[in-house]
């Protein structure tokens, strides 16, 4: 205990700080069963062209309570779809969801461009952004930030 | 302009007007102190989602936001090392200046080239729509700042090679 | 229409006028300037400057006392003298940060303060004493509370903060007040007593919360761009509805109601934005000074000559204002207040921005 004079005291009182625990809103626990489960409905939907209904089903209830893990996977199956999805189809498609599902496509669209792989497709995410946002205006962008359930 | 440039462009507009919305904030941890909260890190609950845009993986923006800051920093694109360098020299001569230019950070977020900082003080004093132009404008003119140096570069360089390997006569 | 003053370009974080609506108090920096509107042109009557630090809030209370307070982490009640100048008193908020926000209970006789401290000083006069002291509310805040109302009964204060939450306390100070009527909020409230805790659908900072005229309905605005309106369903019971209204516009920053079943919210969008509904459903319904709307009428205005003209000083066709947004207020708006009002709904309200504008809008 030398160095007592650089202790940083407000740290040490609990009262003082918020943790990220304390401010993440509680979230149902999901299973990495389920999320593959769905990870697996979805990519059948893909498999028969129908996108617009893969997208629904990813961005309704997404699982905000998986492991770190299933969310990665996750994420790279909302990926594919996006891939998959012909850029004249994309407005129909967002504008068919709900201002929920809204949310939620424009959070998987941050965490795809922060994502290696959503950086290698970056003209593709960036076209749907542009449009998601051309119909959405920037309430889900702003609901991104304050957001603290993460997909 | 080229075809992913727009959306790339047209995408961190939207972001930076939504992370923009700033307010006198002060500091929650030090006594009669006003800081940028993005800087401090500290009290987690001003703290936003920071948001990633990428165009591809060379080019990339990081807009890191809080309550009463935002800290935004741009990965220029560096297709080569002739790039490298003058994407380093350029970026050195400006954070050298960084008081002149208000919101100018003197170094760099690592993985980026060049960071900006953005308070409250900022978006009071200056309009906000202008600030976003700013940023914008900033970094359509730095490519193409970039390609025309590579290009005057190259020109020079051809021109000193000409020279120096003409036989005397 | 709506009547504009312009008081210089630094921010005004908070305005009041008086309940006579003559006088008009603004923060500036680290003073407070209260002018006389009762002329078209506003004229400065004084300049309040003790506090050492940027003032975050002013209120004036229904018998002339203006109260500030500021980020020196000091509340200065200002008593009017009969030759006009005002008489500083400090108050005892004993915060050891940054005061937020201030509001006069409706009665005028104690007011609160919140605060970065993680507390709210709920403060009134001591005769004995001849002093303002405090008492705190303290728990379960863990974080800077950003707004602060009182219910129309003087002892319920609803207080907004960062961590998200808006909470509803009882202000209750023994031998100050009343025992008050038993509300939907509580029966018995004994100072400190949480009465309702709510957070916003989607996170984010709760920026304002506002009572109904009536009090039994909280609206709060929060930084993902929503307005959430909360029915309490009765002591100690989950409330019987609470809606939230997600909008496209950035967020809001002030809220108040208009009667019943409007609230009119403003914020970084730079405009004002009505909401109506009722237990069951709440929707956006228009927006005042549309920038939309003002965008088509300056359009039809500029004609072909004018565009030649453009070309030719500069190069390029700009809009004689380009520069401008196409709204009344150039930057975010701080805070609303009621100005006037018939038959129980609010017909006027006025408004501050970081633009240093006040503005007044009929609803």
């Amino acid at each position: 205990m030398e160095d007592w004079r650089r202790i940083d005291i407000d740290a040490l009182d609990p009262e003082n700080t918020m943790t990220l625990e304390e401010l993440t809103p509680e979230v149902p626990p999901v299973s990495s069963q389920e999320v593959s489960s769905k990870i697996n409905n979805i990519r059948t939907l893909i498999s028969k062209g129908s996108h617009g209904d893969a997208i629904l089903l990813a961005v309704d209830e997404p699982p905000y309570g998986a492991d770190e893990q299933s969310k990665e996977l996750y994420l790279n199956t909302v990926i594919d779809i996006f891939s998959a999805t012909k850029q004249t189809d994309i407005a129909s498609i967002v504008k068919s969801l709900s201002l929920e599902q809204q949310n939620a496509l424009l959070k998987y669209l941050y965490k795809g461009m922060a994502s290696k792989k959503g950086q290698q497709q970056g003209g593709i995410l960036l076209a749907w952004y542009e449009k998601t946002v051309e119909v959405t205006g920037l309430g889900p962008v702003v609901r991104y930030l304050t957001d603290r359930r993460t997909v | 302009m080229s075809q992913s440039l727009r959306p790339y462009l047209s995408a961190v507009r939207s972001s930076l007007t939504a992370a923009l919305c700033l307010e006198d904030f002060a500091s929650q941890m030090a006594e009669r102190h006003n800081k940028p909260e993005v800087e401090t890190q500290k009290t987690l609950e001003a703290l936003l989602n920071p948001m990633v845009i990428a165009r591809n993986e060379n080019e990339q923006i990081l807009i890191e936001s809080s309550i009463n800051s935002v800290r935004v920093s741009i990965k220029i694109k560096q297709a080569d090392d002739i790039e490298e360098i003058l994407v380093h020299k350029f970026t050195r001569f400006l954070t050298g200046r960084a008081e002149h230019f208000f919101i100018l950070r003197r170094a760099p977020i690592e993985g980026y080239d060049i960071s900006f900082l953005i308070t409250n003080f900022h978006a009071e004093k200056m309009l906000k729509h202008k600030l976003v132009d700013f940023i914008i404008e900033f970094m359509e003119d730095v490519d193409k700042e970039i390609s025309e140096m590579k290009l005057f570069l190259n020109a020079r360089a051809r021109f000193v090679a000409e020279a120096y390997l003409t036989p005397f006569d | 229409m709506s009547k504009v003053f312009q008081f210089g370009h630094l921010p005004v974080h908070s305005h009041c006028f008086s309940q006579d609506r003559k006088t008009l108090a603004i923060t500036k920096e680290n003073t407070v300037e209260v002018y006389d509107v009762s002329t078209p042109s506003a004229k400065l009557l004084a300049t309040l400057k003790d506090h050492d630090k940027t003032v975050t809030a002013v209120d004036i209370s229904i018998h002339g006392r203006i109260v500030t307070c500021s980020q020196d982490r000091n509340a200065i009640v200002w008593e009017p003298l009969s030759d006009g100048s005002y008489k500083p008193t400090l108050v005892l908020l004993r915060i050891n940060r940054s005061a937020t926000s201030v509001k006069w209970a409706p009665n005028g006789y104690k007011f609160a303060v919140g605060s970065g401290a993680r507390v709210i000083a709920v403060c009134y006069f001591e005769q004995e004493n001849d002093w303002w002291i405090s008492k705190h509310i303290k728990k379960p805040i863990r974080s800077t509370i950003l707004s602060i109302e009182w219910h129309p009964n003087s002892v319920l204060l609803a207080a907004g903060s960062t961590d998200g939450h808006a909470r509803v306390f009882s202000g209750y100070v023994k031998g100050i007040d009343t025992k008050p009527e038993p509300t939907l909020w509580g029966e018995k409230l004994p100072f400190n007593t949480l009465c309702g805790d709510f957070v916003s659908s989607n996170g984010g900072w709760i920026h304002d919360v506002a009572f109904s005229p009536a009090g039994d309905v909280l609206a709060f605005v929060s930084h993902d761009s929503t307005v959430t309106v909360v029915y309490p369903g009765g002591a100690n019971q989950p409330p019987r509805s609470a809606l939230s209204v997600s909008t496209s516009y950035l967020p809001f920053t002030s809220c108040i109601f208009a009667n019943e079943s409007t609230v009119i919210a403003a914020g970084h969008s730079c405009h004002p934005v009505v909401f109506q509904g009722d237990e069951t459903n709440w929707v956006l319904s228009h927006a005042i000074d549309d920038p939309e709307k003002n965008k088509q009428a300056e359009d039809s205005e500029t004609s072909a000559l004018n565009m030649f003209r453009q070309m030719d000083l500069k190069g390029t066709v700009v809009g004689k204002n380009a520069s401008n947004l196409k709204t009344i207020h150039q930057n975010t708006i701080t805070q609303l207040r009621p100005y006037s009002e018939s038959n129980g709904s609010l017909t006027k309200f006025s408004s501050s921005g970081i633009d240093g504008r006040i503005v007044i809008f009929s609803a």
